[in-house]
């Protein structure tokens, strides 16, 4: 097979990441930790080079303006915002996952190379709309991830959430399947665009069913109302920048890639794109709800982020009820934010080194004037997702909510406002039990005889983290204009 | 004159370094810097002066940019506000006033404050009263003014309850600040009015408008615009209603009354009606409250001052007594004649209160008048300085308060000469406190013999402004002699075009009608009459005195407790304001706001979160449930 110049340079984002993947292993093999921490660090190095090199191509791609394609894989600018968005998580969460190993005392090379794979299944899922590729990629970035929540396998629960999540992983992935099935079966096409134009002219209703169930395999992925439930046992499960990096990255390659499929393609006509519009409407509202209400009353900050990022989904899907390019690329600058300041909120968690189930609120009590530095950081973070002026996070929803009002759905953009008013109760408290309250007296001992806690690169990224909270939220409209609706304009 | 600018930026640099650096680098370097800063702004304001006095129309327009961009220029409701200060005869007059008089109060501070605690401290706000008022001054527009409007009520704050320790001094302040917020509140709707009716707020544009309108003949926005300007002057110049604060502001430091009372924030108000002087003359109305308001407090404040037992007390009667007089010569159209009174004023006031406190300093904190006595041959200097600062308050020719007092009312004699007979009996009992004052501390008996031996004269840098101060009050008169009297009134000309604006319609009345030599005959000898009643009545004792309050137990009880305003105040005004704001906290903000609508729906949503999370059972079969009425639904919003 002879490939064109434009088809390798289609490839070669997604060759990088993937030979890494298939290389660390073979390095890794190594079952008793006898590597010396150089080996360690080369193999981390590795990962971080073969992400940077990927993020560098992708960004070339974008500069140049060029959007090569492959097959039904589609290397446009959506893919290559897909592309620089997963590379950018993948690079926070290796510097976060050094530290956050080390403190487990779980350095082993295999986590980079599913973190890898992963990465690569998700510029896949979210660069087609072909069904099969499609299915390709999302099974690309699940599986890995099933074993990456896993990933210290001594620990019970870190066993139990894995498994979850790879159960209700399959259930969802099979109905993704049958979804397709029944599509492919009414319609004799896999590609979305013509599937889209049989429905609109031919509703049958064993179609629509797959339609439905195409949605579910998306949604279940962003983690909406009633797919959702997985999400904070997986999340607890997984290390903190694992479950940053899922949080994040997951959530928004299947985002883009439904932005893709769904009001991209298959709801062009009328009928079928309001009932997607009314499912993703009523899914959305019943997510900000629940979200919202669940997270107020966990005790444990991890799952607090978990249903935040539940309730973060609400949002963005928000962004696609309205379906104005402006809400889309809202969505999308949305994303950008939401990477930086959940990516920010779990490494608060690695760098004061919180394991196992230390993550409660009061494990965080006065901690924050240990590290000033990054402890402000966080808080910027945790401020960005209150979405409180003059964050980046602010703007985000409020352009959100803008084009919301803007195409009729009044009670939508207050149910928003309301949710994310009831939301600066938790993310506050993290600022309160960080700043405001003294250490037990038992913790305090215990960290007076503990080592001090050593996480260079995690407080490294924290402090970028909070930085780009600010900085986006100074140049909103540039990244809205350069950035954000530039990714949309090829594929309209 | 490039760099008029140094003049309010130097003490701000003062201020900053002595609140800064001051208490690391010790006493001597920060009283060195601060009086520094003020004379060195002195001096450029001096050069700042002849440059004026050269340029052509005698006004410098100095332009630093753009403040306050709204809108687009030319259109209703844009505004533009510029950076910039203004030099005419009015504001380089006032400025030469309040950095000069400032520099010898800073001075006199130094020997006073040395064994202070806070003494950066303290020069750092004296520093930034300085900046705040030039800002007042120079400011050519009125937002900027108001800037310096609002500091120098920021900076009295601070100096009045300067000793935070005591009860009083802080309740002072709060006084202070608190009642120049209700004059605040009148200056800001001024100047929306006169935006609204100008659309612009530049002094120099609003006054080159005014210039092409006639006097309203009855009560309109010109009006109301200059009455809410008028209200602001009596917050901070302390006409009666707003005057409360001013004697409780005695609470400060004596060199910072003397500031406050001499040279800054009490002229405040006399300088915005003058600077606004052609806007004034259009409306009849506002005159004539300016003119009645001015001449009741003089009386009103002067009987109050008859009988006060604290020496700064009766100082600060008597200064709420003089503006009165200013704001009556500014009511009877008499803008230069007002201001001069502002400039003589400066000088003797600020010697008064300078040489109270040197008594003070040398009784070691004793103010009460009663308790003093006989200090003629201790205090020398204080005494002959003082001497010709009674003799200038009083208003005895040739010394300058009868050159400016009897101008003002003979302008007032012109308006009504109901206005003259209050000014006369003001004026006789200004003659009769200040000399009941000086009896008490210089002459008869020392009442407390233990501070009477330990007594003695100040250090230089105390005298030496003392010096400087008593000439000015002897001679400062000379700069405006009526031409009644055979002179020329040199400084009103001289201000005339900054108070006209280059209008028509004079700021002050004919010279050549009414008998203003006999007048003035009257009025000085009424007022030597005063003088030596109060001087013979308190020389030798009190004895004599309290016979004479004895007869009249009524009138003294009053005037004692200075008609019981405060207590009318606190009665009438502030219990119910009180009592409703009680109310608003108790039940509107704790019950209805905190509980109901704060903590209620708080506590729901909580019950809310609780609620919800026991859909969350921890078994993946729940879960897989859970998806399952997904897909239902989503089944049910497709194939509906």
């Amino acid at each position: 097979m002879k490939l064109s110049a434009s088809e390798i340079q289609a490839l070669l984002p997604l060759f990088f990441p993937a030979l890494a993947a298939c290389l660390l292993p073979i390095a890794a093999l190594d079952r008793d930790q006898k590597s010396t921490k150089w080996i360690r660090g080369a193999l981390f190095a590795v990962a971080l080079f073969a992400v940077g090199l990927s993020f560098h191509y992708f960004t070339g791609l974008w500069a140049q303006g060029f959007q090569p394609s492959i097959g039904h894989l589609r290397m446009d600018r959506l893919a290559q915002f897909t592309g620089i968005f997963v590379m950018v998580a993948a690079a926070l969460a290796i510097l976060q996952l050094w530290d956050h190993l080390h403190h487990e005392g779980w350095v082993r090379g295999e986590s980079l190379s599913l973190l890898l794979f992963s990465c690569v299944g998700m510029v896949v899922f979210a660069s087609t709309s072909h069904l099969l590729l499609l299915f390709l990629g999302l099974e690309l970035l699940s599986i890995p991830l099933y074993a990456l929540t896993a990933t210290v396998r001594t620990r019970p629960q870190a066993v139990e959430g894995g498994l979850k999540y790879f159960l209700t992983g399959a259930v969802a992935a099979s109905c993704f399947l049958m979804g397709a099935v029944l599509l492919y079966g009414f319609t004799g096409s896999l590609d979305v665009g013509v599937i889209g134009a049989a429905l609109n002219r031919n509703p049958e209703p064993l179609a629509l069913l797959g339609a439905a169930l195409l949605l579910l395999g998306f949604l279940f992925k962003i983690s909406a109302v009633p797919f959702h439930q997985w999400t904070p046992d997986a999340y607890e499960a997984a290390p903190h920048p694992i479950a940053g990096f899922m949080s994040v990255a997951t959530k928004g390659a299947a985002l883009i890639a439904l932005l893709r499929v769904f009001p991209g393609a298959l709801s062009m006509g009328e009928p079928l794109g309001a009932k997607v519009r009314m499912a993703v409407a009523i899914l959305a509202a019943a997510t900000l709800v629940l979200g919202n209400l669940s997270a107020l009353s966990q005790t444990n900050v991890k799952r607090m982020l978990a249903y935040s990022s539940i309730s973060h989904a609400g949002y963005l899907l928000l962004g696609l009820v309205a379906g104005t390019p402006n809400a889309q690329a809202g969505m999308l600058f949305y994303l950008a934010v939401y990477l930086a300041m959940n990516m920010g909120a779990f490494g608060l968690l690695t760098v004061f080194g919180l394991v196992g189930d230390r993550t409660h609120y009061d494990d965080l009590r006065g901690l924050g004037w240990k590290r000033p530095g990054v402890a402000l950081a966080a808080s910027l973070c945790m401020f960005s997702l209150a979405g409180i002026p003059p964050t980046a996070g602010f703007y985000g929803k409020y352009m959100i909510f803008k084009e919301l009002i803007g195409t009729g759905h009044v009670g939508l953009a207050l149910l928003g406002v309301l949710a994310s008013l009831v939301s600066v109760y938790y993310y506050l408290r993290v600022m309160v039990v960080l700043f405001m309250e003294a250490p037990r007296p038992g913790q305090a001992r215990e960290a007076g005889e503990a080592p001090a806690v050593h996480a260079p690169f995690a407080g490294a990224t924290l402090l970028v983290c909070g930085f780009l909270v600010i900085l986006a939220g100074l140049i909103h409209p540039r990244l809205m204009n350069d950035f954000a609706l530039r990714a949309l304009d090829a594929f309209r | 004159m490039k760099l008029a600018w140094l003049i309010p930026i130097l003490p701000l640099l003062g201020c900053a370094f002595s609140g800064l650096l001051g208490r690391r680098l010790g006493k001597l370097a920060t009283a060195v810097v601060s009086v520094g800063v003020v004379f060195a702004a002195f001096l450029v304001a001096l050069a700042t002066f002849f440059a004026m006095k050269a340029a052509p129309g005698q006004r410098l327009d100095l332009l630093y940019g753009t403040w306050m961009a709204v809108g687009t220029p030319g259109t209703p409701g844009a505004l533009s506000v510029p950076f910039g200060l203004v030099v005419d005869p009015l504001s380089g007059t006032m400025m030469l006033v309040v950095t000069g008089i400032g520099a010898l109060i800073h001075l006199y501070s130094v020997g006073y404050m040395w064994e202070e605690e806070g003494f950066a401290r303290y020069f750092s706000y004296l520093n930034l009263f300085v900046f705040f008022m030039l800002t007042l001054v120079l400011g050519s527009s009125l937002p900027l003014l108001f800037v310096g409007w609002e500091g120098v009520g920021l900076c009295s704050y601070l100096l009045i309850g300067y000793y935070f320790e005591t009860d009083y001094a802080p309740d002072a302040g709060l006084k202070a600040f608190l009642t120049n917020r209700v004059g605040d509140l009148g200056m800001a709707v001024g100047m929306m009015a006169l935006f609204a009716h100008f659309g612009t707020l530049t002094v120099g544009d609003i006054l080159a408008q005014a210039g092409h309108l006639s006097p309203e003949t009855s009560f309109g926005i010109l009006g109301f615009a200059t009455l809410m300007l008028f209200v602001g002057a009596t917050g901070k110049s302390a006409q009666i209603p707003l005057y409360v604060w001013l004697p409780d502001a005695m609470a400060g430091p004596t060199p910072v009354s003397a500031l406050i009372h001499a040279a800054t924030m009490v002229t405040a108000g006399i300088f915005l009606l003058c600077r606004m002087a052609p806007l004034f003359l259009l409306s009849p109305v506002t005159m004539n409250v300016v003119a009645w308001t001015g001449a009741a407090t003089a009386l009103f404040a002067a009987t109050i001052g008859l009988v006060q037992r604290d020496i700064k007390k009766v100082l600060a009667y008597s200064t709420v007594s003089q503006l009165g007089y200013m704001f009556l010569g500014l009511g009877a159209a008499g803008f230069a004649a007002g201001f001069f009174h502002v400039f003589t004023h400066a000088w003797f006031k600020a010697l008064l209160f300078l040489g109270a406190g040197s008594v003070i300093h040398a009784l070691h904190h004793e103010q009460d008048l009663f308790r003093m006595g006989g200090l003629k041959d201790k205090l020398p200097i204080t005494f002959w300085t003082m001497l010709i600062a009674t003799l200038a308050i009083m208003g005895l020719p040739p010394f300058s308060g009868f050159f400016s007092k009897d101008e003002i009312l003979y302008l007032a004699f012109l308006k009504s000469p109901w206005l003259w007979a209050i000014g006369v009996v003001g004026a006789c009992c200004t003659a009769f406190y200040m000399w009941r004052l000086m009896a008490l501390t210089f002459w008869g008996e020392p009442r407390d013999h233990h501070a009477f031996e330990h007594a003695h004269e100040s250090p230089w840098q105390m005298t030496l402004p003392l010096g400087i101060l008593a000439l000015g009050s002897a001679l400062g008169g000379f700069l405006g002699v009526p031409e009644a009297f055979g002179g020329h009134f040199a400084i009103g000309k001289f201000l005339e075009p900054a108070l006209t604006f280059g209008q028509t319609h004079g700021a002050h009345g004919g010279h050549h009608a009414g008998p203003a030599v006999l007048l003035a005959v009257i009025s000085t000898g009424l007022g030597l009459a005063a003088a030596l009643a109060g001087f013979f009545l308190y020389k030798d004792g009190l004895a004599r005195a309290e016979a004479l309050a004895a007869r009249v137990p009524g009138l003294h009880l009053v005037l004692l407790n200075k008609y019981f305003v405060d207590e009318a105040i606190e009665g009438y005004l502030l219990r119910p304001f009180r009592w409703f704001g009680n109310l608003l906290w108790k039940l509107g903000d704790v019950i209805l706001i905190d509980g109901v609508g704060v903590n209620l729906p708080g506590a729901l949503t909580r019950v809310a979160g609780d609620f919800v999370s026991l859909l969350q059972t921890g078994r993946v079969r729940n879960y897989a449930l859970g998806m399952g009425f997904g897909i239902l639904a989503l089944a049910w919003i497709f194939l509906k």
